[in-house]
């Protein structure tokens, strides 16, 4: 038996079909390929036609336009009518926000099917309901970056530490000693600081002093926020967004939740005399025991 | 010193010492506990501890590819060790939680109640005189020297027509407003030492620079781009 090797059964093959391409063999071929054959079920459909599939689709995409223009713009008209309508009857029967605002209370414990719906959840769908069309500031939510925010705290907390600790040592400590050792008095005269250390201006000179160092902390702050892109408000805390949820027009203030946020910084600041002013009455003791 | 000073002093030491060693409390009273099954709980929960922390240690000196049996065969160990420590650690937490709750009795009655006694028996006691009277307005006076009650008193004493500082001689400064300003001052201490010198550092976010500037097209480029119907076709 003989085995035909690779090669010459490849050589075989060409041969056999360059002859059948001599014998217009090729045609066949070629219909085969292209599917025109009587058996073929290869698609005869040319690219050509496809042609006008695309152009039928984009008259029919124009079409969608044109009624999704006429459908917006019909939309548009009967939400005019109905708010006209809607002021016509607030005009006749006037509407108390917070009768409406117990309603929906009312409506939400329904639809929950709980007696004590969430609070957090009720005031943010109440300020959804009666917001609407009424986009504050503070009701646009933005990205917070979490380490440029955890930055800014820690830059924030250093800058505090170090200004309490300037206050404490380098000006509060040595004016309370000045002040309660009698034994200096005439050195403090030979100076003129007499009127500086008498103790009847001390809570005055402590207080000023207080006032002048509030407002360099302040413009610190200020100056720290903006070098690291901070809104005070968008990254106020718990209870500022807690009144940050409170719709408008339940309290005649505007802009509750910044208003918040200046509250508590001002609180900050209050803390921060109130520290000073611990500070002083304990080494106040201190010294005079000492 | 006076009596009511100095335990004023040692009840808001005692306060400070357990708040800074909050993080033992459990091993200690495991450790130091009168009833034997705690203890032997806890002794058998810090052995498994350190039997696992031995054999990954082992493990982690061992290279998995080489010693290949030998590390499975520790790793099995460890998460079985795993499971055991769980285990043992809510058995202790079961067997212990009486006695935490006892202990929290102890501290209410032997630390919280008395001191709030002293604060509010003693509290108009005067810890110290302070230098002149003068130093401080009026109100403020009143306040160091009565307590903050001397606050909402005022406007009563005022419409009575009763002079608030009547009873002030000396102006000095009472328990209850320097025990105030005590824990402030402490919690200031603590809180500057903290972030000065025991916080580790956060680092500055990087961010990313955007060094190629979208260039902007011109109106004949932005003609070229659009594509033509014959395009899509």
């Amino acid at each position: 038996m003989s085995e035909l090797s690779e090669a010459e059964k490849r050589q075989l093959l060409r041969e056999r079909r360059q002859r059948k391409f001599k014998n217009g063999g090729a045609s066949s071929r070629l219909n085969q390929i292209t599917g025109q054959n009587k058996d073929s079920q290869l698609s005869t459909e040319s690219p050509l036609d496809v042609q006008t599939a695309a152009t039928k689709n984009t008259i029919e995409m124009d079409d969608l336009f044109a009624n999704v223009k006429k459908a917006s713009v019909e939309n548009k008209a009967k939400q005019a009518a109905i708010k006209k309508k809607t002021e016509k009857e607030q005009i006749q029967n006037p509407v108390n926000p917070e009768l409406e605002m117990y309603k929906h209370l009312a409506e939400k414990t329904q639809d929950d099917g709980s007696s004590t719906p969430e609070f957090f959840s009720m005031l943010q769908s109440m300020q959804q309901s009666f917001g609407e069309g009424t986009a504050t500031p503070s009701s646009q939510v933005f990205p917070v970056d979490q380490a440029n925010l955890d930055y800014y705290n820690y830059k924030l907390n250093n800058m505090k530490a170090v200004f309490i600790l300037i206050k404490w040592l380098v000006f509060l400590l040595p004016y309370i000693y000045f002040v309660t050792r009698p034994k200096l008095q005439q050195f403090n005269h030979q100076f003129s600081l007499s009127a500086l250390t008498d103790s009847r201006n001390f809570f005055m000179v402590f207080l000023s002093f207080e006032i002048v160092a509030m407002s360099a902390y302040l413009q610190k702050l200020k100056g720290l926020q903006k070098g690291h892109k901070i809104d005070p408000i968008q990254n106020a805390g718990k209870f500022a967004n807690l009144i940050g949820l409170i719709p408008e027009g339940i309290l005649p203030i505007n802009n509750l939740k910044g208003k918040a946020v200046l509250c508590l910084q001002h609180l900050d600041l209050l803390s921060l005399f109130l520290t000073d002013l611990a500070f002083v009455i304990i080494m106040i003791g201190i010294v005079s025991v000492f | 010193m006076h009596w009511v000073v100095i335990f004023a002093l040692l009840f808001v030491s005692i306060n400070k010492f357990l708040q800074y060693t909050s993080n033992y409390h459990e091993r200690w009273v495991s450790k130091l506990s009168l009833v034997k099954e705690i203890r032997d709980l806890a002794e058998n929960l810090r052995k498994l501890i350190k039997e696992r922390k031995a054999i990954y240690e082992e493990n982690r000196a061992v290279s998995a590819q080489d010693n290949y049996a030998r590390w499975t065969k520790n790793n099995r160990k460890i998460s079985k060790l795993d499971k055991d420590i769980e285990q043992s650690k809510a058995a202790l937490k079961n067997a212990s939680s009486k006695q935490e709750h006892l202990l929290k009795r102890v501290k209410l009655i032997a630390l919280t109640l008395p001191f709030l006694a002293l604060k509010l028996l003693k509290g108009k006691t005067i810890v110290y005189d302070l230098p002149a009277n003068d130093m401080f307005p009026m109100i403020m006076n009143g306040i160091l020297t009565k307590g903050l009650l001397y606050i909402p008193l005022l406007p009563l004493n005022i419409v009575r027509g009763v002079d608030p500082n009547k009873d002030l001689v000396t102006a000095g400064v009472s328990l209850s407003v320097w025990l105030m300003g005590f824990t402030k001052v402490i919690d200031t201490v603590e809180f500057i030492i903290n972030q000065l010198f025991l916080m580790p550092a956060v680092p500055e976010p990087k961010h990313e620079k955007n060094t190629t500037k979208e260039k902007e097209l011109e109106p004949k480029e932005i003609e070229e781009l659009k594509t033509t119907e014959a395009e899509l076709d």
